[in-house]
């Protein structure tokens, strides 16, 4: 059967029994088989999909059915999945079983979600591009009309999950966003995600990266399909100290298109450079929205321009500590040497590749002895002037539009030796992890080059069912092709 | 701004990841470069900013009850050396 469909229809289907999960998880493997050139699965889990499928049918033909059940989903390989290698995209961790499942993977599990295995993504969450994975780049199934056999990139890092949704391989995917992580591979495949506020969803289980920042989220073909995942991915967990003690709102049984009486911003300092195409699919985004009754508001944003090298303080400061566990002892590669020191030294010089060797350096760096007030203090107190930038704009506005990427995918082969040039590709996104609110991309237009742009919305703690609806009603208006690279 | 070969190789130490020769000079240009980039925020004005308030929400404490017990075979089963239920290392002790 055609996997050009969304997650919301399958639920549809399999509750009108139109057709079964078996059938429909048999469809995404024969189309995730034959996609096997987009690299998008570390780890394929075919068979026990096909095994927890049978079992959805039954539950399903008995009217027992779990609110996602016999639903074809993968997750990023940052959570760790009981039995079934979890590598956080990293040769250190290749081979590694987890004995336990994440909170996240295994509230989608509970819900009937079937994966369909672990998916591709930047090491250890580093990346912008999918191109700093230890087992090869994913490759982004659209292709810009000037070059029909051009590669390009899906964004990072979470570039398996994107890739996955946009190929029509499975219908929704667990990730994760620090930076961006979401929403830029989003926009760049042409599907939704969403970063939902901070704490919402439990991080236990999850390999973190930067532990302040760190949020997992689900990406999807359209907003309804994500408003679903969410809604039981995220939830309260003890094993987290950080998890929000929130009701979780029936998102999908809520969500309706909003916009009328809603105050928009549009922040000035997220024009500036912002090139012809960008500042075009804005004006599409504001023009929409005023015709659907909102209004805009055009705020200032002053601290923007402070937030990534904010974020490659704060984010590397973290990592350094969080990675420190990595030394081939009780999981993961080892390399031996003539002393404990050696061994540690040689496994951490091969297990890691060469971004995260750079944060891990310029953390410690930051971190160390006599740069930690000049660096990381200095940059947790703008953390704070960039919160703050967010409290007093959401005084006069309900929402935020931004873009969400600065252009669309670039060239998988295009060569770059600059570490700065790629950091930029979050920097409409960095922003919203630093003060931890949630933010939503929805894919809305293509390029010239007939590639996706997606548009960013930015809420206050807790807004997601508001993102969801606005994010709605921006869908609808846009009529993206959602299926054009299946 | 100028990082030294020394700079890297004390930080590569304190980190814990060997580095040959040559990677440590591409580090060098590398990590110059970033933080030329990231210096900008020495431009900023941070004096009325205050990291000790109270935060708006605090972690919450799990009771300090034990919840897995006799767990020596999943916490080892990963790992590359083990003898006797424990995890193998290099000699440290003369």
């Amino acid at each position: 059967m055609d996997t050009k469909i969304t997650l919301t229809k399958a639920l549809d289907m399999l509750k009108k029994k139109e057709c079964s999960s078996t059938e429909l998880v048999q469809s995404f493997i024969n189309h995730a088989t034959a996609k096997r050139h987009l690299n998008c699965f570390i780890t394929e889990t075919f068979e026990n999909a096909l095994s927890e499928a049978a079992e959805a049918d039954k539950r399903i033909a008995s009217g027992s059915s779990l609110p996602l059940d016999g639903v074809p989903i993968a997750n990023k390989d940052l959570y760790c999945t009981k039995g079934v290698q979890t590598t956080a995209g990293s040769r250190i961790l290749k081979n590694f079983i987890p004995p336990y499942e994440s909170t996240v993977s295994g509230n989608l599990k509970k819900a009937g979600a079937i994966s369909l295995g672990k998916l591709n993504m930047d090491e250890f969450a580093m990346g912008s591009a999918n191109l700093n994975s230890a087992y090869g780049p994913v490759i982004n199934p659209w292709r810009p009309t000037s070059d029909s056999k051009k590669d390009l990139v899906p964004g990072g890092s979470s570039g398996g999950s994107a890739a996955s949704v946009a190929a029509g391989l499975c219908l929704g995917a667990s990730a994760s966003d620090t930076g961006g992580s979401i929403r830029q591979p989003a926009a760049f495949c042409g599907v939704t995600g969403i970063k939902p506020t901070y704490g919402l969803c439990s991080r236990w289980g999850m390999v973190a990266f930067a532990s302040s920042l760190d949020q997992a989220g689900p990406m999807a073909h359209t907003v309804s399909d994500c408003a679903y995942l969410l809604q039981y991915m995220a939830g309260y967990d003890e094993k987290d100290a950080t998890s929000l003690n929130v009701k979780i709102p029936d998102y999908a049984a809520n969500l309706k298109p909003e916009a009328k009486g809603l105050r928009v911003g549009v922040p000035k300092e997220y024009l500036q450079g912002l090139n012809e195409e960008g500042q075009a699919l804005l004006q599409k985004g504001i023009d929409w929205l005023r015709a659907a009754g909102a209004e805009i508001v055009d705020i200032s944003l002053k601290m923007t321009s402070a937030a990534l090298p904010t974020y490659y303080i704060i984010a590397p400061a973290e990592a350094s500590a969080n990675l420190a566990r990595y030394d081939g002892i009780r999981y993961g590669a080892r390399v031996d040497g003539a002393t404990l020191d050696e061994l540690y030294q040689n496994t951490r010089h091969d297990g890691f590749g060469a971004e995260v060797k750079r944060r891990i350096m310029i953390g410690t760096y930051v971190l160390s002895a006599g740069y930690y007030d000049a660096y990381y203090t200095r940059a947790q107190k703008v953390k704070k002037l960039i919160s703050h930038d967010f409290d007093n704009a959401f005084e006069k506005v309900d929402v935020i539009l931004t873009p969400t990427t600065p252009g669309a995918a670039f060239g998988l082969h295009d060569k770059n030796d600059d570490p700065v040039a790629m950091y930029l590709n979050d920097i409409y996104t960095v922003t919203v992890n630093l003060a931890g609110l949630p933010g939503i991309s929805v894919p809305v237009g293509l390029s010239g080059e007939g590639l996706p742009l997606g548009i960013q919305l930015i809420g206050p703690k807790l807004s997601e069912q508001r993102l969801f609806n606005v994010g709605l009603m921006l869908e609808q208006a846009a009529q993206f092709p959602h299926f054009n690279a299946v | 701004m100028t990082i030294s070969l020394e700079d890297v190789a004390k930080i590569s130490k304190l980190s814990n990841v060997r580095l040959d020769d040559s990677e440590k000079k591409l580090m060098q240009t590398q990590l110059a470069g970033i933080f030329n980039w990231i210096n900008q925020l020495a431009e900023i004005d941070i004096s009325n900013v205050n990291l000790n308030d109270l935060p708006k929400s605090q972690m919450h404490e799990r009771d300090d009850v034990t919840t897995s017990f006799n767990q020596v075979k999943e916490v080892t089963q990963n790992a590359p050396q083990v003898a006797h239920d424990m995890f193998a290392v290099p000699k440290v002790v003369e």
